[in-house]
């Protein structure tokens, strides 16, 4: 985002700027990013919210799909968030939630990288045919409207936590593979790959030895925004019913009572809470992505994706 | 430059192939329409014959062609369940979708503009930081989730405003009745596109900022705000026009579930019906529509970004 990297050469200490000259590019990495105070904070709160997710189900007294108490009991102390419209309780479902909504988002992002990077690379590297004809199934794809593509596959797939992780890699892919292509395209011209080529290294070596090593940053970056941008598609689908189906919690079928006005209006501990953790959880994504963006390519910080 | 212009067209022809051939995937996996016919009151019989009559027991491809020939003529089918032409639902939706879309296009892009470029041009200052601040979280608030807060709020607790619809029923229709009704789907449809545009068009500034060009020009002297309103704004149109592009595909998405959340009677309330009934002559009219809308903005602002930018390369 604003954190100023220009200073990192103007270090008055000698030890200081000796210690910046040994450090592996991990180490660099990790310096420039606790930079980025707001990205750093996030990384800490999503951490302590992977161990929750982990340890409120297993020490929790309740079964979060299990009915264990009066439905639409507002929040008490053995329900801190109070139960649902049957009685299952709030606190343990939300925290299985959004185990249920990060593994969707995390799976489905893991999947459309992989392929966006494999075709991508094959686009840039090959060129003529083979780059024309994967550009355009992209342009095919892109030309949907987005969430309306995703709300069509889950009405014909049956909506349901494998498939919309499919669904929405399916929709994802395209914007990876131009971010790829146009990297590739950049390197695969300079010295290094063309001597590699020279020396006989298989076209899979050169591609994934030579170029894709130089083309993870921006792959890293997208796939970050790629990761937020899910975690709210999976919410929204979820809510209208075409995402994971209950009983299994997401935070977004959370959500799916509140379009009852009955609930909206009277039972506010039934939805406020996972929405807000929606928030938390993609700000926090973002935040991370932003920094990512600053410690692996200063150049780059005042770009947008 | 008109050789560009044409050989650009010439590349939407085959992506608009390739989005029929996509929808019509798409419908052929929903499955056959005789077996969302079929019905107690129609025997597989008289079902194989009306199949024969419809040519659906052709090959796949020559059935492909066969829709592609009604879908020029404008025969986009019928609707399943309201048995009513797909066109014709569509006109009658697409008059609230497009006040929706233009009002909220409107909106995002006065407010999106100024914040961007202010930004920019104070870049790591106070005003900076908050105006980031505050896009990157109204980029991360689920739009459902905003409109349910938005009609908790303003609905149940003051009681200010409508919380769905486009007229109060009973009462006769007018301007302010309908503005009021438009208040709350606005701001969420305006929320969701402002964070990501005022962040677009801030990094396009901050780049055109460090133009060479630029530096000579305040090299000369001539003064930092002389040289942005001369130099550096009619420079940032450039990705203002690109922005205009992207918001469409943008828009009928969110349209889809903010109609569907405020009861607004357009096009994205009429796709979550058929979706949530599985109307798929219907769906894919839409798609097929929305999807064919986008490829034409998309045409556009490349044509437009070559005739105002002389420095684009027509290759």
């Amino acid at each position: 985002m604003v954190e100023n990297t220009k200073n990192i050469n103007h270090s008055k200490d000698a030890n200081l700027a000796q210690s910046i000259a040994d450090e592996t590019y991990a180490q660099t990495v990790y310096r420039r990013f606790k930079r980025h105070r707001l990205g750093f904070i996030s990384l800490i709160f999503l951490i302590v919210v992977v161990a929750l997710i982990i340890l409120v189900p297993l020490l929790s007294p309740y079964d979060p799909n299990g009915i264990v108490g009066n439905y639409k009991e507002p929040p008490s102390a053995a329900h801190p968030l109070g139960t649902d419209k049957v009685g299952r309780d709030m606190l343990t479902r939300l925290f299985a939630g959004a185990g249920v909504s990060l593994f969707v988002a995390l799976s489905s992002t893991l999947i459309s990288t992989l392929v966006g990077i494999v075709l991508g690379l094959l686009s840039g590297y090959f060129g003529s045919w083979v780059d024309i004809f994967i550009m355009r199934i992209t342009d095919v794809v892109m030309s949907f409207p987005y969430l309306l593509l995703v709300l069509v596959f889950a009405a014909i797939f049956d909506p349901g936590m494998w498939n919309i992780i499919l669904i929405l890699s399916f929709v994802n892919w395209p914007a990876m593979a131009r971010l790829v292509r146009s990297n590739v395209m950049a390197i695969r011209k300079v010295n290094f790959v063309q001597g590699s080529r020279v020396a006989g290294m298989t076209h899979a070596y050169i591609m994934f030895k030579d170029i894709l090593p130089n083309a993870m940053a921006p792959v890293l970056i997208n796939a970050s925004s790629v990761l937020a941008l899910t975690m709210l598609d999976e919410a929204a689908l979820s809510y209208l019913a075409m995402g994971v189906q209950p009983p299994t919690a997401s935070l977004g079928n959370l959500l799916n009572v509140a379009q009852s006005f009955s609930v909206l209006k009277n039972y506010p501990w039934m939805w406020i809470p996972p929405g807000v953790f929606i928030i938390l959880l993609v700000v926090a994504i973002n935040f991370i992505g932003d920094a990512l963006r600053d410690a692996l390519d200063p150049q780059s910080q005042s770009q947008e994706n | 430059m008109i050789r560009y212009i044409l050989k650009r067209i010439l590349i939407a022809i085959p992506v608009l192939l390739g989005i029929t051939l996509l929808d019509y995937a798409i419908m052929s996996m929903a499955g056959s329409p005789m077996e969302m016919m079929l019905g107690p009151r129609v025997t597989e019989a008289a079902l194989a014959e009306k199949e024969a009559l419809l040519g659906l027991d052709q090959p796949l491809i020559v059935q492909y062609f066969n829709w592609l020939k009604e879908l020029i003529q404008g025969n986009l089918g019928y609707s399943i369940k309201q048995n009513l032409p797909v066109a014709s639902l569509i006109g009658q939706n697409i008059g609230p979708t497009a006040l929706l879309m233009g009002v909220s296009l409107i909106l995002s892009m006065g407010l999106a503009i100024p914040a961007g470029l202010h930004s920019a041009v104070k870049q790591y200052s106070k005003t900076d930081y908050t105006i980031v601040l505050l896009s990157f979280i109204g980029t991360s608030i689920p739009s459902f989730f905003l409109a349910l807060v938005l009609v908790y709020l303003f609905n149940m607790k003051l009681g200010v405003l409508p919380s769905g619809g486009m007229t109060t029923l009973g009462y006769d229709p007018s301007i302010g009745d309908t503005v009021r009704h438009m208040i709350l789907p606005v701001v969420v449809m305006v929320v969701s596109l402002l964070g990501n545009n005022i962040r677009y068009i801030r990094a396009s500034m901050l780049e055109i900022l460090d133009q060479d060009y630029l530096r000579t020009a305040r090299a000369k002297g001539i003064g930092k705000k002389k040289v942005i309103r001369k130099h550096a704004l009619r420079n940032a149109l450039l990705p203002i026009i690109t922005i205009f592009g992207m918001q469409i595909p943008i828009m009928f998405s969110g349209s889809v579930v903010i109609e569907q959340v405020f009861s607004w009677p357009g096009l994205g309330r009429l796709t979550m019906d058929a979706i949530l009934n599985r109307d798929f002559p219907l769906i894919m009219g839409v798609s097929l529509l929305a999807a064919i809308v986008v490829l034409v903005s998309n045409l556009l602002t490349d044509i437009i970004y070559t005739l105002v930018d002389p420095t684009i390369e027509y290759s």
